[in-house]
């Protein structure tokens, strides 16, 4: 009797969870918002924006939801877009006509938030005049206060706060309200590019402080062309545009970026018109979706560099011959063809052809498996070596880099063995300089040597996972660093390419495009080699 | 002992029997039978659909599928073997000791296999393959340490039974030690269920390893293996190369199937419960 009233009950319970798993939302999506006061109205407003379409552009983003909406904060490129989108900077970079297309260009500087600005003689002080009338979202005016802030929050943070020691800033100085005075440690030529990437971005000091220190990760408070009127990292985020922008409102109502990882499923929502942008097209579908009547491809070159890096405190990679062995030993046309379908261009110096400065003098390199042999057997490697190739398993482009290596190098008697590991391991690996050969690539946002070797490969550089450490280098570094004149600066620099190419810390691969798929009724893309998508002058 | 002959009656055993029969038959012979080499890069004839001389069409790199099939067959067969057989060799004095003794050491046992039990298998594997790192050793080490319950659980029961039977009882009377009997009386009794629970098993591992080699926690590329095949060839299907991952699949389909139409087979013939209904 009794086990009879139990089995009645199990069942009764079992038909009570298995309605309950039928309601419409047993999985409640809004109210995990970033705000949720905001996050009824954004549920409410997005479903006939999109269906009525021409006023929403919508974006498929690759890479996750980024790290936050700080621009002080942000380190990533995802979060760098977040910046573009909801702050202004006192100078920008500015953008050229080519070929009848719009085409950014990060090392020209144009005024933004700053109107004008003077540099002195020394070129240590840099005095700017604010626009007048500008005012931030709340309405409250951009002024010298809000710079002054900005700067001082900047210095707080993990990653404005290296940029800022980097930009030689020492001190920032009210004149009056329209005038800001910056003082600089020592010339820094680069200053004005510094300012202009998203780190340096003003914010409304009405609406930070006196909240917590963390309420600009998930909310916006800038002069910029949106503000934020939604974020749910594990889904999407809805940007609303500012129709009192000072540079003009922009052409559509809503931004709303959606986080698609599988690279399939983005293709698939384009093609479909679910999304108008889809970023990160593999390279291998760039010729079947071009034929496509809906949809428009666009390949750029940008500045992003991949490379093998070989860590010089691991045998054998000690030896000069055999990095340059290995040098040999690729065979770059192939790449190109075989992993990014002609969606690349070659690599002939440590920083990218469209860099300023960029030789590719000196480089002696060129796909020679029998000179690679030679220089294997002067080295004392007669019979070859076995080594790990360390490769992040998020991208599949590095498999199959991986994968065409390795089938070469065997023809030396050189065995690859590909070490696939998840990022952060990857991370941990390389950034900790365990990975005595890995593959990595780079993007320099700001598009100049100075900033470019200050990171990769200059001994103390914060990105040098090779451990490149070479006195001549630094010497040269540091003296290009504080050189007024642009042609000595590139000579410099032309010294320093010929210098690492000729010590071979790595191998080149290629330098990458940045493919990325549009509907065909969207215009205003403008494309920026640093990579980093501006929703600006995007509408449809 | 197995009578073959009765084995063989059941028609949907004798199916059983020879796919995996055939199976581990290609995977011996895959050097000989297989046309290309599974590394051998031919970027020329990329992407080809299944034809005369590629019968399974190629991949990007131009490999030939049905070769790299065919040496897919051997990491998995293999695999299969040993992590069943780690399972084994841990499992089951594991299951006897505990059957056996009982009191608290086979409490304590028993309780430790419950919970490694309560985890959903492939959530223990990922876990395990994560941590001892990747390459297949870690797959290997993972799918066995995971199919170890099942078999301590198993010969816990058979354990438990076969001791109370009188030849048992008389053994201990005439001073025969423990050791002794588990070995030569409760294994050899035990033998049938295990049987079919090593065949059920192995099919279950080939399931299990091509998942974590799907997940990327397993061989390293560019080794041929079913699951790092069907998650390689995952980004070709919308772009119509099917037949990247349909072959594979075909193949972790077929084995899996064989395995469990031998175990159902076997089980029929050899558990104590349908033996005794005959």
């Amino acid at each position: 009797m009794k086990r009879q009233k139990l089995l009645v009950f199990i069942s009764t319970l079992l038909v009570v969870l298995l309605l309950a798993g039928c309601t419409k939302s047993a999985n409640p999506r809004e109210g995990a918002g970033a705000s949720p006061s905001a996050s009824d109205s954004g549920a409410q407003s997005s479903q006939p924006a999109e269906s009525a379409g021409a006023k929403t552009i919508t974006i498929a983003y690759s890479q996750g939801a980024g790290q936050t909406m700080d621009p002080h904060e942000a380190g990533d490129l995802t979060s760098a877009s977040y910046a573009f989108a909801l702050y202004d900077q006192l100078v920008t970079s500015g953008t050229e006509e080519k070929d009848g297309k719009t085409i950014g260009r990060t090392d020209k500087i144009e005024p933004s938030l700053a109107e004008k600005w003077t540099v002195s003689d020394d070129l240590k002080t840099y005095t700017f005049t604010l626009r007048d009338g500008v005012k931030f979202q709340s309405g409250n005016p951009v002024n010298a206060d809000a710079v002054l802030y900005s700067f001082e929050r900047v210095q707080t943070k993990g990653e404005g706060g290296s940029l800022y020691k980097l930009a030689n800033i020492q001190s920032v100085n009210k004149i009056d309200d329209r005038t800001v005075e910056f003082k600089l440690n020592a010339p820094n030529h680069l200053f004005l590019k510094y300012l202009a990437t998203f780190t340096f971005s003003i914010v409304d000091p009405s609406v930070a402080k006196g909240q917590p220190d963390d309420y600009l990760t998930r909310h916006s408070a800038g002069s910029g062309p949106f503000s934020l009127e939604k974020w749910d990292p594990a889904s999407e985020a809805v940007f609303v545009a500012n129709k009192n922008y000072w540079k003009g409102a922009p052409k559509v109502d809503k931004v709303i970026v959606k986080y698609v990882k599988e690279a399939s499923n983005r293709e698939l929502m384009l093609e479909k018109g679910d999304v108008d942008v889809a970023l990160d097209i593999p390279p291998k579908d760039v010729e079947s979706l071009k034929q496509k009547d809906n949809v428009v491809i666009q390949s750029d070159s940008t500045n992003r560099i991949v490379y093998l890096g070989m860590n010089a405190k691991f045998k054998p990679f000690d030896q000069l011959k055999v990095r340059q062995a290995i040098n040999y030993a690729i065979d770059q046309q192939k790449l190109i063809q075989s992993v990014m379908y002609g969606q690349a261009s070659p690599m002939t110096s440590s920083i990218s052809s469209k860099s300023p400065a960029h030789t590719s003098e000196g480089n002696p390199y060129k796909f020679d498996l029998e000179k690679a042999k030679s220089l294997l057997k002067e080295a004392g490697y007669e019979n070859g070596f076995t080594f790990d190739l360390v490769v992040n398993s998020s991208t599949q482009d590095y498999e199959d880099i991986a994968v065409l290596l390795k089938a070469d190098l065997e023809k030396i008697g050189v065995t690859l063995n590909i070490k696939k590991v998840a990022p952060a391991q990857y991370r941990e690996l390389v950034n900790n300089k365990q990975a005595a050969a890995f593959l990595g690539k780079y993007t320099s946002l700001v598009n100049d040597p100075s900033y470019h070797y200050g990171f990769l490969l200059d001994s103390k550089g914060a990105s040098n996972y090779t451990g490149y450490s070479n006195k001549q280098v630094d010497e040269l570094l540091a003296k290009a660093n504080v050189e007024p004149d642009e042609a000595k600066r590139t000579e410099l620099y032309k010294e320093v390419q010929k210098i690492v190419t000729a010590d071979a810390p790595w191998a080149y691969l290629y330098e990458s495009n940045l493919i990325a798929g549009f509907s065909k009724d969207v215009k205003g893309y403008i494309f920026y080699p640093d990579e980093i998508i501006r929703f600006v002058s995007l509408y449809k | 002992m197995i009578k073959l002959r009765t084995l063989l009656r059941n028609r949907l055993t004798v199916i059983g029997l020879s796919i995996v029969s055939v199976w581990i038959l290609l995977a011996l012979l895959a050097p000989l039978l297989a046309p290309y080499h599974p590394n051998e890069l031919n970027p020329e004839d990329k992407l080809l659909p299944p034809n005369s001389e590629h019968w399974f069409g190629t991949d990007n790199f131009g490999r030939d599928i049905f070769s790299r099939v065919l040496y897919g067959a051997r990491v998995t067969v293999w695999t299969g073997m040993v992590s069943v057989g780690i399972a084994c060799v841990i499992g089951i004095p594991l299951g006897a000791v505990a059957g056996y003794f009982g009191g608290k050491t086979g409490n304590l046992i028993m309780r430790a296999m419950d919970s490694l039990l309560a985890f959903p298998s492939l959530i223990l594997a990922m876990a395990l393959a994560a941590s001892i790192g990747p390459g297949l050793l870690g797959a290997l080490l993972a799918v066995g340490i995971v199919a170890i319950p099942e078999f301590a659980r198993l010969m816990y029961g058979q354990t438990v039974v076969i001791k109370e039977h009188e030849y048992i009882e008389a053994s201990r009377a005439l001073g025969v030690r423990h050791h002794w009997i588990l070995l030569h009386h409760v294994l050899p009794n035990a033998f049938g269920p295990l049987l079919v629970q090593i065949t059920l098993g192995l099919g279950s591992a080939v399931l299990t390893t091509s998942s974590l080699n799907f997940i990327g926690l397993g061989v390293r590329p560019p080794t041929a293996e079913w699951g790092a095949m069907i998650s390689y060839g995952r980004d070709y299907i919308l772009s119509g190369e099917w037949w990247m991952t349909v072959f594979p699949g075909l193949a972790i389909a077929t084995t899996i199937f064989g395995f469990f139409l031998l175990g159902d087979g076997l089980r029929d013939e050899l558990d104590p419960h349908s033996r005794s209904t005959k």
